[in-house]
C-alpha cells in the first residue's frame, strides 16, 4: 500500500515565476504550504508520487502580490456607505462606481437610506472628496433630500471635514448659537452642516466620523474583510503600516488568533508605530516587546518592523515641502514629529537592529529621513537595514541617489497619479513637480529597490491597478503625468511582488515562485506581461493561493 | 458655594492651551502648576501627534488628572483621541476647575484652542513658551522655521523660558525681537511668574473677587477695582486690549449696558478675552468688580493703570 501522495502538481496555462533564473514554467509542485519545484510537467515527475490538480490549467499562476503599505482597519470601512470619486470594489465583490457629482452622492445615499429598515438609524458615509466638485459645496440641504428622519454624516476623504444633515444637527444640539470654531454657518447664521476639523467634528455623536481605525484593528470581522479584499486582488502578503497597540497585553495574541486561522487568506506584517500618531515613545520597552513578539512570529503573522510618520499629505497641503512650497502660496506643510525627536527615536530603533519605514510625502520629509539615516549609520554602521521611504511622492533625483548610497528602499505612492494626478497638476503642485512625483524610473536608474502601494483605505487595494498606474502614469483627464517617469510592465510587476517583499525582508520567503518559498500565488486570467501599461489594471484575478490553500475571489464572505 | 446663593449658572471650565517648540518648557511649566496646586481639580491633556507617554510620565500628577491621547489626522491612523478625552472631561463629577492642554512640539496651538468652544468649556487662552536660548535660531533654521513662527502667531501670551541660562540683555533682546516679529502679542518672562495667575485655579474667582480675599499671589501686584456705572462691553474690551503687557490677567464680573440684569463674566489672559453670562445678580450687590494682576516687579505699571482708569473704576481696599 502506498501512502497518499503529499505532493500536488498544478499545471497552468503559464507559470510566471518572477525568478529571472527560471522566468516561466508549465507547472508548480506544492507540498504542504511550500513550493517543492517549478518546471515542466515532465521535470516535476522527478519529485516522487504526486497528485495532479488541474483547477488552474487554464489560468496563469503568478506570485502572490505583496502590498507593503496598507492599513488593516480599512476592511471595516465597508460597514459604511462609500461616496468617493473613484470606483471601488468592496471585499464582497460589489462594484461601487465613483460618485462624480453631488447628484451622484445623493443618489448613492438614497439607495443606502432605502436599504435601512429602522428610519431613525444613522447613515454614515465616507470618501467624499470636494476637490473634485469645485464651485459646488455639499451641505445639509442636499442631505435633507435623503432623509428627514435619520442622522446622516459623511466623512470627507481628507478626514478633516464632515458634512451632516439637519437631523444630525438637531440631535446633536447644533444651532446658530453654537460657538465652536469649525461649525460652518451660512449668510443668515444657520449651520450649513459642514463641520471642519476635529473640535467641530466631535460634536457629531448621532452619525459619527468613520475614521476610528484604532477600534477597527480590534474587530475580527473587519480584519477578515481586509483579508477578503486582498484575496480578490491576488494579494497574499499585506502590511499593517502603523499599529499603535502592540504594547497592549493580549492584543498581539488576539491577532494571531485571527490571522493564523487557516481560513484567513493572507500573511500580514504588522509594523509598530514608533512615533507620530500615537506611537509609543518608550523605545527600550518597545524594542524589548518587538523582539519578544518576533520570537512568536508565525508563518502568517509577523512583527518586528517599525513605522514613523514625518509629515502630512500633499493633497491636504500638509506634506512637508522643500522650497518652493505649494502652488497656491508658499506654505510648506507640517511636521508630525519634531525633527530632532525623530532623530533620537529613530537612532534607537536603528541601533536595535530594526527596520524602519517612514512616511514622507513631501521632499523635505524625505530629506529629514535621509539626513537622519546617514547620521545613524555613522554612529552605528549597519548593513542590510532596508530602511524605506514610504510614499516618497516628491523625492528628488538627488535624494534617490542618496537612498542608493545609504542602502535604503522606496515604497512609492504611484496610485496618486491616477487618484489625484490632475489636482496635483492644476491645484496642488503645478505641472513641473506633478510630473516628477512618484519618480519610479528615476529610482530605478539610481539603483534604489522600489515597490508601490495603495495605502488603503486612502486608495483601493488592487495590486495590478497599482502596477498599472506606476507604468502608465495616466490621469483621469487623459494626461500622462511625467512621461519620463513611466516604467515597463515587468518592472512594475517586479515592484509589486519580489520588490515589495525585499522592503519587508521577506524576499527569501515570498514574492516569487521558487522551490522552498511559500506556495503563495495570484491566479490570473491572463499573462500580465502581455498586457500594456493601461490594460494591466483589467487583467482578471480569479483568486489566490496562500500556503497551498485555495481562496477563490469573491468566496466565503 | 458663593455667598450669592443658588442662582449660580453652571460655570464653564477654562481650557488653556500650552504651545511652543519641543523643549521650550511646556511640561516643566505644567509640573510647576501641579506642584503648587493643593486640591484644585486640574486636568492635564497631552495632545501630541506622537505618544504622550514620555511627557505624561514627566508630569507628576498631583491632585491632577493626566489624560493621555494621541490625536491623529491626515492619511494614516485617524484616531479619535481628543473627542473621547473631551467627553470624558465633560462627564467628570465634580467638574474640573481647569483643563490644561500641552500641544505637540510641532503642533499649532491655535486650532487646539477651539476645543474650548465646546459646551461647558471656555477658552482660557493660548500660552506659547519661547526658549530664549534657541527661539531665534529655530525661527531661522533649516527645518522648523515656519512651524515655530506659526506657534508664535497663535499665542495670546508669549512666555519667555530658560531666562536663567542667559543674561538680562539676551532676554531683553529676545523680547524686543518678538515684539517686532509677532507684534501685538504680549511677552513676559516666565521666571518669577506664578503660573496660577494665568489659570483659573487660584483663589479670587471673578464671582467672588471681593476685597476680603487675601492677596493670593505674593509676588504679583493685584488691583481690585469697582465701578458703579453700567459698563459698555466694547469700551471695556478696548480698555483690556490697551493694558500694558505686564498686566497679565484680568477677571471680572460686570454689569453691562446690554445686560444689566445679569452678571457678565470676563476673563483676559494676554490678548485673549472671554465673555460669558454669569447668571442673575444677588439681591445685595450689583456693582461691577474686577481684579487685575501684574507680573512680578510691575507694581508701578499697575498703579499707573489704576490712576488712568480712575474715577470710573475705583480701587477697593
Ligand atoms: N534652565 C532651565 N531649564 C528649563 C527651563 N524650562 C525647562 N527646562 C528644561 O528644558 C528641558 C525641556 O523642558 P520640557 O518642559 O520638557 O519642554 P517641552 O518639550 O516644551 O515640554 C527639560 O530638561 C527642562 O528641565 C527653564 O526655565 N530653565
Ligand atoms: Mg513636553
Ligand atoms: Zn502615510
Ligand atoms: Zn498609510
Amino acid at each position: 500500500m502506498t501512502a497518499e501522495p503529499t505532493l500536488t502538481i498544478y499545471p497552468a496555462r503559464l507559470v510566471r515565476t518572477m525568478d529571472p533564473a527560471r522566468p516561466t514554467a508549465q507547472a508548480v509542485a506544492v507540498r504542504g504550504d511550500r513550493i517543492r519545484a517549478v518546471g515542466t510537467l515532465e521535470e516535476l515527475k522527478a519529485y516522487g508520487p504526486a497528485h495532479i490538480d488541474d483547477r488552474y490549467a487554464d489560468a496563469v499562476i503568478f506570485p502572490g502580490f505583496v502590498e507593503a503599505h496598507t492599513h488593516m482597519g480599512s476592511g471595516a470601512m465597508w460597514q459604511w456607505t462609500y461616496v468617493g470619486h473613484s470606483e471601488r470594489t468592496d471585499p464582497g465583490g460589489t462594484r461601487w462606481p465613483g460618485c462624480d457629482s453631488i447628484e451622484a452622492v445623493i443618489a448613492r445615499l438614497k439607495e443606502a437610506d432605502a436599504a435601512l429598515d429602522d428610519p431613525t438609524a444613522p447613515l454614515c458615509a465616507w470618501g467624499l472628496d470636494p476637490i473634485f466638485f469645485p464651485g459646488d459645496r455639499l451641505d445639509r440641504r442636499h442631505l435633507d433630500q435623503v432623509s428627514s428622519t435619520r442622522p446622516i454624516g459623511i466623512t470627507h476623504q481628507s478626514g478633516h471635514v464632515m458634512t451632516v444633515n439637519s437631523v444630525a444637527l438637531k440631535l446633536d444640539g447644533i444651532t446658530r448659537d453654537t460657538a465652536v470654531e469649525g461649525v460652518v454657518k451660512d449668510g443668515s447664521g444657520e449651520p450649513t452642516g459642514e463641520m471642519r476639523e476635529p473640535a467641530a467634528m466631535a460634536l457629531i455623536g448621532s452619525a459619527p466620523s468613520t475614521l476610528d481605525l484604532r477600534a477597527a484593528k480590534r474587530d475580527a470581522s473587519g480584519i477578515k474583510l481586509f483579508g477578503a479584499d486582498a484575496r480578490n486582488h491576488g494579494v497574499t502578503t499585506l502590511v499593517d503600516l502603523g499599529n499603535t497597540q502592540l504594547l497592549e497585553d493580549g492584543y498581539p495574541q488576539w491577532l494571531h488568533g485571527v490571522v493564523d486561522d487557516e481560513d484567513f487568506p493572507a500573511r500580514i506584517s504588522i509594523f509598530h508605530m514608533g512615533g507620530g500618531f500615537g506611537g509609543a515613545m518608550d523605545v527600550p520597552a518597545a524594542v524589548r516587546r518587538l523582539h519578544e513578539l518576533r520570537r512568536g512570529n508565525s508563518d502568517k503573522l509577523r512583527f518586528g518592523n517599525v513605522k514613523f510618520i514625518l509629515d502630512g499629505s500633499n493633497q491636504g497641503f500638509t506634506g512637508r515641502l522643500q522650497s518652493p512650497g505649494y502652488l497656491p502660496d508658499d506654505r510648506k506643510g507640517i511636521w508630525v514629529i519634531p525633527p530632532e525627536q525623530f532623530a533620537e527615536l529613530f537612532g534607537q530603533y536603528h541601533a536595535a537592529g530594526l527596520t524602519v519605514h517612514a512616511h514622507c510625502n513631501g521632499d523635505e520629509a524625505t530629506e529629514l529621513f535621509l539626513d537622519t539615516v546617514e547620521d545613524a549609520l555613522e554612529a552605528h554602521p549597519r548593513w542590510n537595514h532596508r530602511h524605506t521611504v514610504t510614499h516618497s511622492q516628491l523625492s528628488t533625483a538627488a535624494q534617490y541617489r542618496r537612498m542608493a548610497v545609504l542602502g535604503m528602499c522606496a515604497n512609492i505612492f504611484s496610485n496618486h497619479t491616477w487618484h489625484w494626478g490632475d489636482q496635483h497638476h492644476d491645484i496642488i503642485l503645478g505641472p513641473d513637480r506633478a510630473a516628477r512625483m512618484n519618480a519610479a524610473a528615476t529610482a530605478l536608474r539610481c539603483g534604489v529597490p522600489i515597490t508601490f502601494h495603495c495605502d488603503t483605505p486612502v486608495t483601493p487595494l488592487d495590486a495590478l491597478a497599482t502596477a498599472s498606474h506606476a507604468a502608465a502614469r495616466l490621469t483621469p483627464s487623459g494626461r500622462v503625468l511625467g512621461e519620463y517617469e513611466r516604467i515597463s510592465v515587468p518592472e512594475a510587476l517586479h515592484a509589486m511582488t519580489i520588490g515589495a517583499a525585499y522592503t519587508l525582508k521577506m524576499d527569501h520567503e515570498v514574492g516569487s515562485i521558487e522551490a522552498g518559498k511559500y506556495a503563495d500565488f495570484a491566479i490570473l486570467g491572463q499573462d500580465p506581461f502581455e498586457a500594456d501599461a493601461v490594460g494591466l489594471r483589467d487583467v482578471p484575478v480569479h483568486g489566490s493561493v496562500v500556503g497551498g490553500r485555495h481562496f477563490p475571489a469573491g468566496s466565503g464572505d | 458655594m458663593t455667598p450669592e446663593g443658588p442662582l449660580e449658572p453652571p460655570s464653564t471650565v477654562p481650557v488653556t492651551v500650552l504651545g511652543g517648540y519641543l523643549g521650550a518648557g511646556k511640561t516643566t511649566l505644567i509640573n510647576r502648576i501641579l506642584a503648587r496646586a493643593s486640591g484644585e481639580r486640574i486636568v492635564v491633556v497631552v495632545n501630541d501627534f506622537g505618544a504622550v507617554n514620555i511627557d505624561a510620565e514627566l508630569i507628576r500628577s498631583r491632585d491632577g488628572n493626566t489624560l493621555e491621547l494621541a490625536n491623529g489626522c491626515i492619511c494614516c491612523d485617524l484616531s479619535g483621541g481628543m473627542p473621547a478625552v473631551m467627553s470624558q472631561i465633560a462627564a467628570m463629577t465634580p467638574a474640573p476647575q481647569q483643563v490644561l492642554i500641552e500641544v505637540s512640539g510641532v503642533g499649532d496651538p491655535g486650532p487646539v484652542a477651539a476645543w474650548g468652544d465646546h459646551p461647558g468649556f471656555r477658552r482660557g487662552g493660548v500660552l506659547v513658551c519661547a526658549d530664549v536660548e534657541t527661539i531665534q535660531d529655530r525661527a531661522h533654521g533649516k527645518w522648523v522655521a515656519d512651524t515655530v513662527m506659526h506657534q508664535l502667531h497663535s499665542a495670546d501670551l508669549l512666555l519667555l523660558t530658560k531666562t536663567d541660562l542667559v543674561d538680562a540683555e539676551q532676554t531683553d533682546a529676545v523680547g524686543a525681537w518678538l515684539h517686532t516679529t509677532v507684534p501685538g502679542i504680549p511677552v513676559l518672562p516666565l521666571h518669577g511668574l506664578d503660573p496660577a495667575v494665568l489659570l483659573d485655579i487660584a483663589p479670587g474667582r471673578p464671582d467672588t473677587a471681593a476685597p476680603e480675599h487675601h492677596q493670593p499671589h505674593p509676588d504679583h501686584a493685584t488691583a481690585l477695582l469697582t465701578c458703579a456705572d453700567l459698563v459698555d462691553r466694547e469700551a471695556f474690551g478696548a480698555r483690556l486690549d490697551n493694558l500694558p503687557e505686564a498686566v497679565v490677567r484680568c477677571k471680572g464680573v460686570l454689569r453691562t449696558t446690554d445686560s444689566p440684569d445679569r452678571r457678565t463674566i470676563v476673563h483676559a489672559v494676554g490678548r485673549r478675552q472671554s465673555w460669558e453670562d454669569g447668571g442673575s445678580w444677588s439681591s445685595t450687590d450689583h456693582a461691577s468688580r474686577i481684579v487685575l494682576i501684574a507680573a512680578p516687579g510691575s507694581g508701578e505699571v499697575l498703579a499707573d493703570v489704576v490712576r488712568e482708569w480712575a474715577p470710573t473704576w475705583s480701587p477697593t481696599t
